[in-house]
Parts: C-alpha cells; structure tokens; sequence
C-alpha cells in the first residue's frame, strides 16, 4: 500500500465493495481458498447469452484478496465469455490495484481471479 | 545493548522507503555481525579442504576447526564435545531423535506426550512414524492464565516413554518450567526430548542442570549461519542409537554384507558435513559469550517487558500470551488480517512475521487462523518498538 491516496482508496473499497453478498438468480457458483493464510473467496455467477450477465462475490481474507475481488467483479461484469477468454488476463485486476505486490501477496490477489477462471473451466469454457 | 546495533552492518545497508529497517523478526532468524560474516571468507580463503579425509595439513588444520566448533557449542550448554551431533537445524534435530531413538523403542500401545504449543517439527516426524507404528500421542494444554503448559502430572500417569516438549513457545514466547517436568518425567520412567530453538538464544541453557536426554537448537537463530543445527543428546543414549543416514565419513568398515559404525556423535554425521558453517558458528557463540548470556537475558527480559506494556496500550490490540522473558508477542488488531498488518508495518520498513508460525495446532486452541508476531534481539532498542506502536496505531486508527 504504497502512498496515502491508494492506501485511502483500497480500504474505502474495502470497507464498500463492489458486488458483494450472495446472488439471489445465478447459475454457478465457486469457493476457493488460499491455505496460506486463510483466505477464502466465493464467486456467484449469472450468464446469459453467452455474457457474464452478473457477478458478485462473498469473501473472508486481507483486504487485498477483498479488494481485488471487487475489482474482478466490475471489470467482467457484461463482459461476453469469448472476450473473458481472449483478453482477460490477472494484469487487468492487478493494473487497477495500483499496488505494487510483493510475491507473496500477489497470491492474495489473483485469488479471485483463479476461482473465477476455474468457474468457468468446470461449466461452461 | 543498542551499541551491538553497529555490528550488524544489514541495519546499515538495508533501507526501504528511506527507512532504517527495523527488524523484529528474529524468532525465524536473527541477523548476523561482521565478524560472523568475515568468517565465512577468512574459512575460504585460508583454510577449505574436506574434513577428516585428507592426510594433508590443510585438511587436519579444517577437521580440527570443525572438532573445535563442536568443543565450544558443547561448552556453550554444559555438555560433552561427543554428546553434540551436527545437523541442518532444529527440525533435522528432532526428527533424528524420532527416526532413530524414538523408532528403536516405541511400541504400538506406547504414549508420546508433546503439547499444543509444539511448532510443527515437534509434531509432524511424529504423526509420520505413528503411521508406521500406531503409538498413541496426547497433546498437554496449556494454562489459560498463565499460557505455560498446564500441570504434568496427569499426562504422566498414563506412563508416556516419551515426553517431547518446546521450552520457549514461538507464539506466545512463554517459558515452560522445563526442569520440573524432566525431573517429574524421568521419575515416571519417561525420556524428554527438548524444543529449544527459542531459548537457547536467549539465555544460559545448562543441560547438565536441567538433565534433558536430548535438546534440539538452530545457529540461525542465535546470530549464526543457516544450514547448522544441534542435537544435543546424553552420551548413552546416543551411543545405542542407530544412525539414520548411511554413507562416508560414519563408518569404521564396509564390505558387501555388513558395516560397522564410528562411535557418536560421528555415526550420524554422513557424508561431507556442512564444516564451513559449523565453524562460523563457533564465531556466533564466541560473540554472544563476548556479550554474556546473562547480560543478553537480562537486556531481552528487560525490552520484553517494555515491548508488552507498549503493544497493550494500541487500540484494539490483543495479544495472545503473556507476559514474557522472550520479547516474542503474537497479537491481533481489530479485525485486521495479519498479512494485511504485515504489509503495512513493511511501508515503514518494519520486519514482523505474519501467518500461523508453523502451529497450527495452537492457532486452532486459540480458534484462530493466523497472527502478527513480533520478537526481539539483542540489536533491538526500545525506539523501536515505540516506532512499531506508532505504526500499529495508525493502522488501527483505519479500521
Ligand atoms: C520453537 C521452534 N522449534 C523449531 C523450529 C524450527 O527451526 P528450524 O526451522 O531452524 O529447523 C522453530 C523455528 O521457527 C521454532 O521456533
């Protein structure tokens, strides 16, 4: 967390994040685990027309794996399958962190991410 | 105590963000002098050759460094050269205790007797051989006041032959009354197996005194180098063991059916042994002896004492001990994670450890999943620890 802007921004983002709590209509859903350090995430999704029609995500963990979730959630929202595919990588997340990571909290990070991608690949890609 | 700091030229080199590091982190390793690491290149540069193999006199001059080294740790702890076994490090220590002692006498109704408090080096060789023998192992609770392990006695009348146990915790940084419960154990008939990565750098162990069958410590731990650990171990008890490793340097003879085995400590060192380091070590032992044990235990109590006070008053923080002798708190703040905690100190260039401290069965008595940890040594003064408190308070201010 490395000025006081970013550092403001990541814990206001923290303490109100984006598409949190459990979707009431969704088709799949996803928990993982980092077992480092306890984290866990779950991811709830709703595709419609091959579109990511919504998304959102219930998280217990560090602020970064919380943050970065929010931060996943309204990158791919509306997002098509093919272009989540093609173009979405775990740089998209981590350019919006604005963090610089150490190695081993990029894990936290790409937590979501990985269980998002791994969603997919089970059900539907 | 501070005047040690200048010896410790990483506190010179090492700037982040413009902000001397303060390291308090030295339950996992402490740093190293000058002088410790000027040793490694005056070994190098004046005397390597492989230790006991050649006839020459650069090799007998490093066997004789190496036999040296072994001669000042034993003085170190009050023990004998040839009760000193070189290993990698504490965790190599105590699994060659269960792999060779632990496996030549235990039986499949036997009781091992460890505590919740063990780091997992004291936990994990023995749930692997209890898959091969099916021992049973009862876990000793520790005192909910206190934090030191609860009273023995029970756990000894269900006649355990083996009771191994850590004498500073490195979580709570307790210290356990390990001499009561050897001289209880021994009079059940039981053996003690030490744990003391964290107190041998931290006082005077005296295993004369104390009369452990067997104590494990690590160099890295007490200003020496990586890659050397210690098992201290009774004269008897190690001359009827086995060794676990086989290969050079540990044998008298070899022929295509049979071996016969040097005498101990030498039957459990195979192979080319890790010389160099066990020299530098030597170094280490020098300088702390140059210190005074007793001067470094009063220093440590002393910062403990005042790290404990200073952490108490952070707003929403609660340690997970008591307090110590060690300088070693865990703590939680708020609902803050620990790596969260963590990565914040390390923007002051503050160095704490974060996670579970390889105890999870601790982390699981205190229904926990992981804590931030401080721990202090010698070079640590008390501006530092009120920067970590302002540090911690400003966190705590965030949430
Ligand atoms: C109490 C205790 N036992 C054992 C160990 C293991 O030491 P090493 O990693 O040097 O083998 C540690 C190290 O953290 C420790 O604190």
């Amino acid at each position: 967390m490395n000025n006081e802007l970013t550092r403001a921004y990541i814990i206001d983002l923290y303490n109100n994040p984006l598409n949190y709590g459990k979707l009431k209509d969704f088709d799949f859903s996803k928990k993982g685990e980092n077992p480092l350090c306890g984290d866990s995430i779950t991811i709830y999704i709703k595709i419609k027309k091959d579109k990511i029609e919504n998304i959102s995500f219930e998280a217990q963990g560090c602020i970064i794996s919380n943050v970065s979730a929010s931060i996943l959630t309204k990158e791919v929202k509306g997002m098509t399958l093919k272009d989540f595919k093609e173009n979405f990588k775990f740089e998209s997340v981590k350019e919006k962190l604005l963090l610089d990571l150490s190695f081993s909290r990029e894990k936290c990070a790409r937590l979501s991410f990985d269980i998002l991608v791994s969603l997919l690949k089970d059900n539907i890609i | 105590m501070y005047k040690y700091k200048k010896d410790f030229p990483i506190f010179k080199n090492t700037k982040f963000y413009n902000k001397d590091l303060i390291y308090l982190d030295n339950s996992a390793t402490t740093q190293k002098p000058q002088i410790v690491i000027d040793e490694y290149a005056k070994f190098y540069e004046n005397f390597n050759a492989n230790i006991y193999r050649g006839i020459y006199r650069l090799s007998e001059e490093a066997t004789s460094m190496y036999e040296g080294a072994r001669t000042s740790i034993a003085k170190f702890i009050n023990a004998k050269s040839n009760e000193i076994v070189f290993t990698r490090n504490t965790t190599e220590s105590l699994n060659l205790v269960v792999l060779s002692f632990a496996k030549s006498i235990l039986k499949k109704n036997d009781l091992v007797v460890l505590s919740v408090v063990e780091h997992h080096s004291n936990i994990v060789p023995w749930l692997i051989l209890q898959k091969e023998i099916g021992f049973r192992i009862e876990y000793i609770d520790i005192n909910k006041e206190s934090f030191e392990l609860e009273n023995i006695d029970k756990y000894l009348e269900l006649k355990p032959k083996i009771v191994s146990i850590t004498q500073v915790s490195n979580v709570t940084g307790v210290e356990n009354n390990i001499k009561e419960i050897i001289r209880k154990a021994h009079l059940k008939g039981a053996f003690v197996i030490i744990d003391a990565a964290q107190s041998v750098p931290h006082k005077k162990i005296d295993v004369k005194d104390l009369d452990c069958d067997f104590l494990a410590f690590s160099a890295h731990k007490m200003l020496g180098p990586v890659g050397i650990g210690i098992l201290f171990g009774k004269e008897d008890l190690l001359e009827r063991m086995n060794p676990v490793l086989g290969g050079g340097e540990m044998i008298l003879s070899v022929d295509q059916d049979s071996c016969t085995f040097k005498e101990a400590p030498f039957k459990f060192e195979a192979g080319t042994v890790n010389f160099a380091d066990a020299i530098v070590f030597k170094k280490s032992i020098e300088y702390l002896d140059g210190i005074g044990m007793d001067n470094i235990e009063k220093y440590i109590k002393e910062l403990s004492g005042y790290t404990y006070e200073n952490l108490s008053k952070v707003n929403g923080l609660k340690i997970y001990g008591q307090k110590n002798n060690s300088g070693i708190y865990s703590f939680s703040l708020k609902a803050v994670h620990s790596h969260d905690i963590a990565s914040f100190l390390d923007e002051d260039n503050i160095a704490i450890r974060a996670g579970h401290h390889c105890a999870q069965v601790l982390m699981n008595r205190f229904s926990v999943y992981a804590l931030s940890r401080v721990s202090i040594y010698i070079y640590n003064t008390k501006q530092d620890i009120d920067n970590l408190c302002i540090s911690l308070s400003k966190i705590s201010d965030l949430f």
